[in-house]
């Protein structure tokens, strides 16, 4: 894998978009689902100054909190108009609280190319397993 | 999983109840269309449906049906309002997305070499694309008003005539919307979103009448063959994103009553606190959505009036009907010989009424209401009127449109290599977009056949058959 860039495959869904991601550890799993979610919606042409962004999230188990995360993320953008590009902090408490700090950056409409608008995050067939070579979760979104 | 599947008849499938099935599947189809469902996973998700507490008669699928999240798109469910629960998932997150037809005066032949200088007055007036915004900044209050009135609202803010909300389901407005149950993030995102189409497989299309099946009905519908008609396919955007997204994960925390195959399917009783807050919450983005094709239908009077440089009696731009098709709507139906009261849930079904049922407005009351089918762009949409048949089997549902059959990557690989805008101008259809990926992932061919799912309605009863309108051009995000 390339530096920075996040590593997930594209699912064949009929009417929405899924994705496999994949992280070494949990905290890159997170990152590479945020950093996916992002190109899957937005291409931002250059780097603009970073805002830092305070999240966190409460979930039943990890899946959820995964979930939810990418809610975030999601709302980040289509909300309050900031792009994710990484991390700051990131604190994960017994597979059912997050506490990160992001680095975000403000969509700029004029210059950013816009590709997917994605409705939601949801939970249909959503998974994170741990595997021999890290973890690997599975999303679809509604598009 | 291997579902069981059972022949009923050229037009009706059955999933027999098995397992922790409370009630069977029922799935319209045509030897045809059900091969392609048996490929994805939509049987298994009707399967699902016919799980959940409370559901009465059948998990239902129209013949448009394809794999969603939760539920099926194409899916109808009807829970008893006391015994039965109501489902996010069920509904969708585009809270009444749905379709409005306007009919004209114009004939497409004249028209037809205006047609670019529509396409791209309309494209310059009407938002359209991801997270779009419009020239409409809504305060707070004012987003309240929207929330409870809907349609209403827009007319009485001057985007269009009283006489078009007679012609809107619900007349536009859905009772019990209160919007002090909306989360902030519900009232940010829907502030200055309203009179935006979109993006996705949303569209706003010039038609041309092709064919008329039913002259009678047709007459009614003020439909005429030859004649220029708008179709305008678009939603509650992210205001309803986000209220289906609050209470879903709300609902996700209440769980522990039921057991569901797929967290997507949560849902809480009807009668619940949580459950009422949610349809008092759908309710608002149902009236947003309805406001909001509302105010589109008004730009696109005003544009098409400048654009060609003709009075609004030359116009004569009329609504012909609005529908939703995600909702969940509180219904009084007949089971067994008895009435009760139902929560009937719609994700890509649209309602169908017959003629003379109390909810038709008097214009129709005599014919039935009108069901509007859009197809891909490329090919065409249709006209259908509701029948007794379909109150019978599926609490008066139809399908809602062609059904995608290719995934979005499957499309793009598709159309690799090809310049889909030219493919469809070869045709006479003149399409504008906003995203680059828009025509690949919504090309023709990545639908299901739209006659084929109508002429499933049709045979089965559901629906008949009124017009068939043609593309000439379309505007998408």
């Amino acid at each position: 894998m390339e530096a920075n860039k996040p590593d997930f495959q594209l699912l064949n869904h009929t009417a929405d978009l899924g994705m496999i991601v994949r992280g070494k550890d949990l905290q890159d799993l997170f990152v590479s689902g945020a950093k996916a979610l992002v190109q899957l919606m937005v291409k931002p042409e250059k780097p603009t100054p970073m805002q830092e962004v305070p999240i966190s999230v409460d979930g039943q188990d990890l899946t959820d909190v995964f979930i939810r995360w990418l809610g975030e993320i999601l709302y980040l953008f289509e909300g309050d108009g900031l792009i994710f590009h990484d991390i700051m902090q990131f604190k994960l408490t017994d597979s059912t609280w997050l506490e990160a700090v992001v680095f975000a950056a403000p969509f700029n409409p004029n210059n950013d190319e816009i590709i997917h608008e994605i409705k939601a995050v949801t939970y249909h067939q959503a998974y994170i397993n741990c595997t021999q070579v890290g973890w690997e979760a599975r999303v679809i979104f509604d598009i | 999983m291997d579902i069981k599947l059972e022949k009923i008849d050229d037009y009706r499938w059955l999933i027999p109840r098995s397992g922790d099935m409370r009630v069977p599947g029922l799935i319209f189809s045509s030897s045809e269309l059900i091969a392609a469902v048996k490929e994805d996973q939509s049987l298994v998700q009707v399967r699902n449906v016919a799980t959940l507490p409370g559901i009465v008669n059948y998990a239902l699928a129209m013949p448009d049906i394809h794999w969603g999240y939760g539920f099926p798109i194409g899916g109808v469910a009807a829970f008893d309002i006391n015994e039965g629960v109501v489902s996010p998932g069920g509904v969708g997150y585009d809270i009444n997305c749905g379709c409005r037809l306007m009919t004209t005066a114009l004939y497409a032949d004249e028209i037809r070499p205006k047609i670019r200088d529509l396409i791209s007055a309309l494209f310059r007036d009407i938002p359209t694309g991801v997270g779009s915004s419009g020239p409409i900044k809504l305060s707070k209050k004012d987003e309240q008003k929207v929330a409870r009135k809907g349609a209403a609202w827009a007319v009485e803010n001057g985007y269009g005539h009283p006489e078009d909300l007679e012609r809107t389901e619900d007349n536009g407005t859905m009772s019990g919307a209160n919007p002090s149950v909306l989360s902030e993030r519900a009232v940010k995102r829907g502030a200055d979103q309203l009179g935006t189409l979109g993006s996705g497989n949303h569209f706003l299309e010039i038609q041309v009448v092709e064919k008329i099946y039913d002259k009678e009905v047709a007459d009614t519908f003020g439909l005429f063959e030859g004649q220029l008609t708008v179709f305008i396919h678009s939603g509650s955007r992210g205001f309803g994103h986000q209220i289906c997204d609050d209470f879903l994960k709300e609902m996700t925390r209440h769980m522990e009553k039921f057991s569901l195959p797929d967290r997507q399917l949560a849902c809480t009783a009807i009668s619940s606190d949580l459950g009422q807050r949610y349809l008092a919450a759908m309710a608002c983005a149902a009236n947003y959505a309805w406001a909001n094709r509302q105010i589109l239908m008004h730009w696109t009077r005003e544009t098409f009036m400048k654009t060609l440089s003709i009075s609004p009696r030359e116009l004569q731009m009329q609504l012909l009907y609005d529908v939703c098709h995600n909702i969940a709507k509180l219904e009084e139906h007949t089971i067994n010989g008895k009435k009760v009261k139902l929560c009937v849930h719609r994700k890509g079904a649209t309602r169908a009424l017959p003629k003379g049922h109390k909810l038709l407005p008097d214009v129709y009351h005599h014919v039935g209401q009108p069901v509007l089918i859009p197809g891909d762009m490329g090919t065409e949409s249709y006209v259908l009127v509701g029948s007794d048949a379909a109150l019978e089997q599926t609490f008066g549902s139809t399908c809602h449109g062609a059904g995608r059959v290719l995934s979005r990557s499957q499309a793009i690989k598709r159309a690799k290599g090809r310049s889909i805008n030219r493919e469809l101008e070869d045709k006479g259809i003149i399409v504008q977009s906003r995203g680059k990926k828009t025509l690949k992932e919504e090309m023709p061919e990545a639908y299901k056949d739209v006659s084929q799912v109508v002429d499933v309605v049709h045979c089965a009863g559901l629906a008949t058959k009124v017009a068939r309108l043609r593309p000439l051009g379309a505007i998408k995000g």
